[in-house]
């Protein structure tokens, strides 16, 4: 199977029939997310967004993927962390907040009332601080053989539009607008807590009182500012202060109990000999796998829906937004037999890893189907949602060892994929805009000559970009062999006209020797 | 858009029909242009009496494959006076091509350089084509010609390597023409240069440049006389060029 216009087509087309009338409202009340939100029934929703990160753990991945003790380790290490942090973020007697999910060991959470609440900005700054403590004092003490981790952080405010995809086994909640895009962007250097000035403006004096404002320029182009050490004692009165029930000892506890619940003898960490089915893993089995991993973008996107104000608009917006993000999965999984790991936002994550170990053939079958989202997005996309014309597809690509696994125990589960081929693509993804395909040099380096010749060196980066490539340009080069043998056949209907190299049924046509004055 | 030339046009000649009224050429090139709209219903004809042109017009959408991505092509298949004995000549109109690059075998103006005159498939000469104007269908393979060619350019523009056979540009691929059918070494093929002047520079009673033994009039004279007239005036300056890549 590969990408194919007509096919293509016609799934767009048959997903926006099928879809049904889209309906963007604000969220008016208390409610699950899960269960209210839909593809169709979409709501803005105000609050506050923070990605925090532990950036160290790619390069852990990497270091232990040798040795059987070190990997199980760092699986434990892994959900045991998610599993702590996600408490903080959820429990109703700490944060009440929503994990949206984990980026690999990112997590985006989101602080949020169906009324003005003004503890939201507040609690987007504790919670970094928490979380640097926790870290700190409970975490890398009980893993001392696994790294020193250091917590960064970034948080924004504002209004985003919450919706789901429609799959029902690989359900997620989607946000997609500046906010929550926002927050990832003003994550700073490492062990750095940050907040965008729209948080900073309304945060209470307690707070405020341990800021200061960097030299940086946030992505909404004002001030970003850092929050500065507390000590224990200041971090538990603040928690009195906004009733946040979290100290150091319960944390240990509860840390405790997870491993306790599973220890390393119980964990699994194995290669992939067939596809992995990212839905069956968990802390006592995960998979080391040789991958490419895919980010695709869409680029423009969240300047588009955030341009959109009537009701009609947004509504029209979320069509394009779920037409895209829905062909963007099936390219992956359906015409490249690829992993869809996770929509963030408007980005999805796709992962390949299959001929197991054949490193040529994996980044090939990741560069094709990053051919197939650019020929979607040009292609056939904008026939049924003219507006995709003005949008463009960034992907990224690297490839490498991949530590891949399932989050959670019940509830919203996160599929990640952790290693330093999930940061490079993610990376060549970011500094590229619509329309190119990225390739680290170690994704370009195991290309066949065949494919490598689309791709030129891009001196800024030093990663290997085409631009615009879709199927029909591989294609093309591929049909170059045909040619020199003869007579081939030329067949025409009102569909268009195409060449085959035998005649078959069509009208026999001996190539002319060309020739120019 | 390139300024495409009209052949011999009569518009300076106000009183006088266009030439694709006289008797018998309008039907034939409605009849031609029919079977050739019946497979490519994106082209339509279009008959101008008061410029006096003919020519068939539109979009032919070409795919890689039955269901692959559809590729439009803007094209304008000029008819001339004369037709059909004379070739007609094709043009893409939108620069979806590169006008100019002789290596994608695409004139400034669009115009499609299918083959060396002296190949002409449309006039039958090339040995490997078995039709010609004469054929029923010749406007149809003509045109699933420039469906091949457009094609090969399209692949062109991402290989940079012109798939199939191609002449050499400009007079070298005359020459090289000339070569295949005397078919004989290097050396001797610049002796017969002289005879690609203005005049036949061969003296008639010398022996024959192919080392036959035979005088020149006996031998190869004819055949070289028919090339001459076939090809036109070839410089001794392009002889040596061809002949210095040809032994280095
Ligand atoms: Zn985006
Ligand atoms: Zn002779």
């Amino acid at each position: 199977m590969s990408w194919n216009y007509d096919r293509s087509s016609e799934r767009i087309r048959d997903h926006l029939d099928n879809m049904g009338a889209i309906e963007v409202a604000p969220l008016s009340r208390d409610a699950n997310l899960e269960t209210l939100l839909t593809e169709t029934r979409c709501r803005e929703i105000r609050g506050a967004h923070v990605y925090v990160d532990v950036p160290n753990f790619s390069a852990l991945v990497t270091g232990a993927a040798g040795g059987e003790m070190p990997l199980k380790r760092l699986a434990q290490a892994v959900h045991v962390y998610q599993r702590e942090v996600a408490r903080i973020v959820e429990r109703v007697e700490l944060f009440d907040g929503y994990h949206v999910h984990f980026q690999g060991t990112r997590l985006h959470a989101l602080f949020f009332r169906p009324y003005e609440d003004e503890e939201l900005p507040a609690k987007a700054a504790l919670f970094q601080l928490v979380l640097r403590q926790f870290v700190r004092d409970v975490f890398n003490p009980v893993f001392p053989k696994v790294a020193d981790f250091v917590v960064t952080g970034g948080a924004a405010l504002g209004d985003v539009i919450g919706t789901k995809n429609g799959m029902r086994a690989e359900r997620e909640l989607l946000f997609i607008g500046r906010p929550a895009n926002y927050a990832a962007k003003v994550l700073g250097s490492r062990g750095t807590l940050t907040i965008t000035a729209s948080v900073h403006e309304v945060l209470p004096n307690s707070l405020k009182r341990g800021c200061t404002e960097t030299n940086r320029k946030g992505p909404d182009g004002g001030s970003v500012y850092e929050l500065t050490t507390v000590t224990g004692e200041e971090l538990d009165d603040l928690c009195d202060e906004f009733d946040i029930d979290w100290d150091v000892e319960s944390s240990a506890e509860r840390v405790e109990e997870d491993i306790d619940a599973t220890p390393l003898s119980d964990i699994v960490v194995e290669d992939a000999l067939v596809k992995m089915d990212l839905d069956t893993l968990s802390i006592r089995k995960n998979k080391l796998v040789t991958a490419a991993s895919l980010f695709a973008d869409v680029d423009g996107f969240t300047r588009y829906i955030d341009s959109a104000e009537s009701d009609n608009e947004k509504e029209e917006a979320l069509r394009v937004f779920h037409a895209i993000r829905r062909e963007m999965s099936r390219v992956v999984r359906l015409d490249y037999d690829g992993l869809h790991v996770q929509f963030q936002g408007d980005r999805l994550q796709g992962l390949f890893h299959m001929p197991a170990d054949e490193l040529g053939a994996i980044v090939t079958r990741s560069v094709e189907a990053a051919v197939g989202l650019q020929s979607s997005m040009l292609k056939t996309l904008p026939l049924h949602v003219p507006a995709a014309a003005k949008l463009g597809l960034a992907i990224g690509i690297d490839v490498g060892d991949t530590f891949a696994s399932k989050l959670g125990t019940r509830g919203q589960r996160d599929r990640i994929c952790i290693g330093e081929p999930v940061d490079g693509a993610a990376a060549a993804q970011e500094r590229q805009e619509g329309g190119i395909i990225a390739l680290t040099a170690a994704a370009y380096a195991v290309l066949p000559e065949a494919l490598q010749q689309h791709f030129t060196k891009d001196e800024t980066t030093g990663d290997w970009i085409a631009k615009d490539l879709t199927a029909e340009k591989l294609e093309r080069a591929a049909k170059a062999a045909s040619y020199g043998g003869g007579a081939m056949g030329v067949h025409s209907s009102a569909a268009g006209a195409f060449v085959t190299r035998i005649v078959g049924g069509g009208r026999a046509t001996n190539p002319a020797r060309s020739f120019a004055f | 858009m390139p300024r495409i030339p009209r052949g011999r046009s009569h518009s300076s000649l106000p009183h006088r029909s266009p030439w694709f009224t006289r008797p018998g050429i309008r039907e034939r090139i409605e009849r031609d242009a029919e079977i050739v709209v019946s497979a490519y219903s994106g082209l339509a004809l279009r008959l101008d009496e008061k410029a006096g042109t003919a020519c068939l017009e539109g979009t032919l959408v070409h795919r890689e494959a039955e269901s692959a991505i559809p590729t439009p092509i803007a094209l304008r298949i000029v008819l001339r006076d004369g037709y059909p004995r004379k070739e007609p000549l094709a043009y893409e109109t939108a620069e979806l091509f590169e006008h100019g690059n002789l290596d994608g075998h695409v004139l400034r103006e669009g115009r499609l350089c299918l083959w060396l005159p002296t190949r002409s498939q449309w006039r039958g000469r090339d040995p490997e084509h078995s039709w010609s104007w004469q054929d029923r269908d010749a406007l149809l393979r003509f045109v699933d010609q420039v469906l091949v060619f457009a094609e090969r350019h399209l692949i062109w523009q991402v290989t940079r390597v012109w798939p199939g056979g191609e002449s050499a540009h400009g007079s070298e691929g005359y020459i090289e023409y000339v070569h295949e059918i005397l078919s004989c070494p290097v050396e001797q093929l610049l002796e017969f240069a002289v005879a690609f002047g203005e005049s036949d520079g061969i003296d008639p009673y010398t022996t024959c440049p192919c080392g036959s033994g035979k005088k020149y009039r006996f031998c190869h004279r004819e055949q070289v006389r028919a090339l001459r007239r076939e090809c036109g005036c070839i410089g001794p300056a392009a002889f040596e060029a061809y002949g210095s890549r040809a032994s280095p």
